[in-house]
């Protein structure tokens, strides 16, 4: 009779024991799973931030402005300029910025391909941008209206404002919620005003 | 059941040992993303205050050419000069901050301030002035001179300005009673829209790069051809500033209160006698020159007065000189370019 209380309390040990393990483990992949996600969009949100802040603060490097215009286009969510990106003194880039349609591969209901062309060659990349704005200012800290297209008005931005918002592909909270609400992504929010010395 | 307890252990500690290893791994990528990216800001930040403390440097009357380097902000910078003339410059600006380098290559127009329109060799806005030139050696000459004093020759007629510049007839008159002194086409002249210098002798006092008090002022040079400077002689309501031996200077001479000059005095640029109230300007004796212009200005019945063997000559190489004082210099990006790696 001892020897069977001895086998039921050392399974019931023996089973509270496995529980709390694969509770821990369960909770240290969660972990895991909620620090490469936070990981994925630190790196992204800063290696866009380095490429974006590379080329508009070469806006309009090396453009004539008697004869040409630095932004050809400006919207809230597409910039159009040119600007001698490496320096050759003789070539100009026209380098286009936007967001574009929506991704429908992952469970991230906002995340949009963002676009970066320059001349032909052109990049769609999807690293979870939910918001891309850019909102643009005259000499004395005005904001312009946009869609911007006459070249008059374009000649007029001298700083521009970039909001970026960057999510996980994926949710990192589960809920019940069938709309995955904002709370179920890790994001990162990154906000520059740039002033093209150029411009 | 002692070895499949020891294998489990070893087992399970291995798995947590991969699972911390990978959470630590995770954790250190998203620190090195990031301090990337303040390194890189704090390099570039570097390098753009880096132009500032050359711009300046070159109010400070520093050459234009001579590399500026340092620490800042636990990095380090390097400016050099990669083009220098009188309307524009050009810098490379190097900072490195931890194991991130960021260059930037700049050209800048370069813009005096709003300066005094000098339309005569002497201009004098005081009503009533005592004019008085002595001696048979004293010379008020409009003609264009080079920056030494040397008369440009053959002379651009286009180039010569009038001796002496009055706001009224009466003064005109009172002042062409020395016009066999005075040289100039025509010799004295009527305008009454000359340039006020109240207008900009308080920034030439604010941006001072000498200020002297009264006493005597001899063996000096001030500036250099290359570095004009901005003198200012207060000699008080009362006081007098006295050049009593050799002096030298380059660029802008403003002397509120009475200034007497009774050595050998060569100041190639403009020189402001202003007040408010009655002034003197007196060259006595010795061979005092200006190369240059004077733009005078007081309350009425001021006094100019020349003696000994005192020149002025209207140069406008030593007039666009002096406009190049750093300190009167604003800057506009031409072209800018940043680069890192």
């Amino acid at each position: 009779m001892a020897s069977m209380l001895d086998i039921i309390g050392a399974t019931i040990i023996a089973g509270m024991v496995m529980l709390i393990i694969f509770g821990v483990t369960a909770n240290l992949n969660q972990t895991l799973y909620t620090s490469t996600l936070s990981l994925n969009v630190q790196t992204s949100a800063v290696s866009l931030a380095r490429t974006l802040e590379h080329d508009f603060y070469k806006i309009g490097y090396n453009v004539n402005k008697t004869t040409d215009t630095s932004i050809t286009y400006a919207d809230t969510n597409q910039i159009r300029f040119k600007a001698d990106l490496s320096n050759t003194g003789t070539t100009l880039n026209r380098v286009v910025y936007r967001s574009a349609n929506l991704i429908t591969s992952t469970r991230n209901p906002r995340d949009r391909v963002f676009v970066r062309r320059q001349d032909n060659s052109q990049i769609n990349a999807e690293i979870g941008v939910t918001n891309f704005n850019l909102t643009y200012y005259d000499v004395n800290g005005s904001r312009i209206s946009t869609p911007i297209t006459h070249k008059d008005s374009l000649a007029k931005i001298k700083s521009i404002k970039v909001k970026l918002f960057i999510e996980s592909s994926e949710p990192v909270l589960k809920t019940d919620n069938p709309q995955d609400t904002l709370n179920s992504y890790i994001g990162v929010h990154w906000e520059k005003l740039i002033y093209p010395r150029n411009l | 059941m002692g070895k499949v307890t020891i294998i489990m252990v070893i087992g399970l500690s291995i798995a947590f040992g991969i699972i911390s290893w990978s959470l630590n791994s995770s954790s250190s990528a998203a620190v090195d993303a990031t301090t990337g990216y303040v390194k890189y800001s704090t390099a570039r930040n570097i390098a753009r205050s880096a132009i500032n403390l050359k711009l300046r440097s070159i109010d400070d009357n520093k050459p234009v050419a001579q590399t500026l380097s340092g620490n800042m902000m636990g990095g380090t910078y390097r400016v050099d000069s990669i083009f220098a003339s009188n309307d524009s410059i050009g810098f490379r600006s190097t900072a490195t901050y931890s194991d991130t380098v960021y260059r930037i290559r700049t050209m800048m127009l370069r813009t005096p301030k709003p300066f005094p329109n000098i339309s005569g060799a002497v201009g004098i806005r005081v009503d009533s002035i005592n004019f008085d030139m002595q001696g048979n050696s004293t010379r008020i000459d409009g003609r264009d001179h080079d920056i030494n004093g040397n008369l440009i020759s053959p002379t651009v007629a286009a180039n010569n300005k009038p001796g002496v510049e009055v706001m009224g007839p009466v003064d005109r008159a009172n002042v062409g009673s020395d016009s066999l002194k005075i040289i100039g086409s025509p010799r004295v002249n009527l305008n009454p829209n000359m340039d006020n210098p109240a207008t900009f002798v308080q920034e030439y006092i604010n941006s001072a790069d000498v200020t002297v008090g009264p006493g005597n002022y001899n063996n000096t040079t001030w500036g250099s051809v290359n570095n004009p400077v901005i003198v200012y002689a207060n000699a008080g309501v009362s006081g007098e500033v006295k050049i009593n031996g050799n002096l030298t200077g380059y660029g802008v001479l403003v002397a509120t209160g009475k200034l007497t000059v009774t050595g050998n005095m060569t100041w190639y640029g403009l020189v402001i006698p202003y007040s408010t109230t009655i002034l003197d300007f007196s060259t006595l004796t010795g061979s005092s020159k200006i190369v240059g212009a004077i733009l005078m200005g007081g309350a009425n019945n001021s006094t100019f007065q020349m003696k000994g063997s005192a020149d002025v000559l209207y140069s406008k190489a030593a007039l666009d000189k002096a406009k190049m004082i750093g300190k009167l210099l604003y800057y506009r990006v031409l072209s800018w370019y940043e680069d890192y790696k």
